[in-house]
């Protein structure tokens, strides 16, 4: 009881260092936070793209109905697809008038005239897109297949990138979050010099004078942890409508609170680790005995 | 129960506090450590307390080396010696209770406990109405009865003063020193007290080592500190 007490003094007596240690931890824990939410949506976004054995056939403007049907009729004949779906002009702008409702000046600049009309082609084994889509590409009538395989390297390579940079960044901020933990800590050991002779004299053992200042750590790192979840949850919250309709169809939103609770306590545990790491580091140093 | 055997204690090459010192101190005994400043006083408390280890020689208390004392022991060994420091050593920025409860916070007692320990002993130092006062706010002898009370609240079985009246006026002095002698005797363990205050070490007519320039040059049962 008496080392929180003390834990509790040390913070109210400089809080500024507190707020400085505590800010520090908190930008840390809410870059993660973000990056850790965008490589989720994206890995989702991925699996959704890989499971989902469709290819869409764009059409020329020119493309006439008569001609797509026969198309689409020569496909099914291949036995190969599962399900092929034409989608006109009128069509696709009622799908983007679906997904853009919210935002009045992305329809107002859209008419049914600039959207192509196009086939949803699904075949029954994933593994058919490729040869089907080739043949179909080579239709006078057919402007450009767009497979998932697209799609897909796209997302690759920006989940790649968001992991790359998120662990670059995030690292960075680890360290430095390490480090200013390390200087708050150490400051206030030098401070406190007088009172931890004072203890060893009196017969304090050498945990008891170091467990206060690294429970510190572990609050400064708790504490930022914490709010940075609150944030980026704020943040999620808020993005959420906006979200759901430029991923349409991507069973991604909205995030499921529990799995917000995993990610509060990854964060903790994180925030738990850096903390005690700087004032261990510190402790260590400037406490040896 | 405490033994210096032939202990010499230099700092680095040139300086000898303390050079061949003989000396044994026996359950009960009350012995008054005179000599100028600079004599090697508080080095030899120091060597009690085992803040520092003799550079040849060897202290015991209770038969145990205290230079081979290592880590928790030496924590051990700090908690049944009650040292009264000359500069006080209090935290200031905790009230008389909480310095006085401090070793008692250490060992992790239950709070119940520590509250009753803590108003019997103030009690006795006679602190019983200062007890939520900062150091800040008492008089000099109410600082000093401060670190007795600190330094007896572990039932020690060895108390030393390092100065204790060094820094009060000469009738604070002789108030901590009856509080001293009083506690001595409902104790019975070895009150050491290092001085160079000649008028109370010859009123009480206690043991009296005096030590210059780091030798001892007289221990008497009964000892007078005169000029020499």
């Amino acid at each position: 009881m008496g080392r929180f007490k003390t834990t509790w003094k040390h913070l109210r007596r400089s809080p500024y260092q507190a707020m400085a240690a505590i800010f520090i931890m908190f930008f840390t824990f809410f870059m993660a936070s973000i990056f850790i939410m965008l490589a989720y949506g994206f890995d989702r976004t991925l699996n959704y793209f890989e499971s989902k054995p469709q290819a869409t056939v764009f059409l020329k403007d020119d493309a006439k109905e008569k001609d797509i049907l026969s198309l689409r009729d020569k496909l099914n004949e291949t036995g190969k697809i599962s399900t092929i779906k034409y989608i006109s002009k009128e069509e696709a702008l009622k799908i983007y008038k679906e997904q853009f409702k919210s935002d009045p000046l992305l329809l107002e600049m859209v008419s049914s005239s600039i959207l192509p009309a196009s086939l949803e082609i699904s075949t029954k084994d994933i593994k058919d897109l490729n040869s089907v889509s080739e043949v179909v590409s080579k239709e006078p009538l057919v402007e450009e297949v767009v497979l998932p395989k697209d799609i897909i390297n796209d997302l690759i390579v920006w989940t790649t990138s968001i992991r790359t940079i998120g662990i670059a960044l995030v690292g960075f901020l680890v360290f430095e979050s390490i480090l200013v933990i390390m200087i708050v800590i150490g400051m206030k050991i030098a401070v406190r010099r007088q009172e931890i002779e004072i203890l060893r004299l009196v017969g304090a053992t050498s945990w008891y004078i170091r467990w206060p200042f690294i429970f510190e750590g572990i609050i400064y790192g708790l504490v930022g942890a914490v709010l940075a979840w609150g944030a980026s949850y704020l943040l999620l919250i808020y993005a959420t409508p906006f979200l759901s309709t430029f991923l349409a169809g991507i069973p991604l939103l909205p995030v499921s609170y529990i799995l917000m609770l995993y990610l509060l306590g990854a964060l903790c545990a994180g925030g738990v680790l850096v903390g005690s790491i700087g004032s261990m580091v510190s402790v260590w140093r400037y406490l040896k005995n | 129960m405490i033994e210096l055997h032939n202990v010499t204690k230099k700092f680095g090459a040139n300086t000898q506090a303390l050079l061949d010192i003989n000396l044994k101190i026996s359950q009960g005994d009350f012995v008054f450590i005179v000599g100028p400043t600079g004599s090697g006083k508080t080095t030899l408390l120091r060597l009690l307390t085992r803040e520092i280890i003799p550079s040849v020689g060897k202290v015991t208390i209770e038969g145990e080396d205290l230079a081979k004392l290592q880590g928790y022991k030496v924590t051990q060994l700090r908690r049944q010696i009650g040292v009264i420091f000359q500069d006080f050593k209090l935290l200031i920025d905790q009230t008389v209770f909480e310095n006085v409860a401090l070793p008692l916070e250490i060992l992790g007692l239950k709070n119940k406990e520590i509250v009753q320990r803590v108003n019997n002993i103030l009690e006795l130092v006679g602190l019983s109405n200062q007890r939520n006062l900062f150091p800040a706010q008492l008089s000099g002898g109410e600082v000093q009865r401060t670190t007795i009370a600190r330094a007896i609240i572990n039932d020690p079985k060895v108390i030393l003063g390092d100065e204790p009246t060094g820094n009060l006026d000469p009738a604070t002095s002789w108030e901590i020193i009856k509080l001293l002698k009083d506690i001595h005797k409902k104790r019975g363990v070895p009150l050491i007290i290092a001085t160079h205050n000649m008028d109370i070490v010859n009123t009480l007519g206690k043991r009296v080592v005096r030590i210059e320039g780091g030798k001892i040059i007289s221990d008497k049962e009964v000892g007078k500190y005169e000029k020499s």
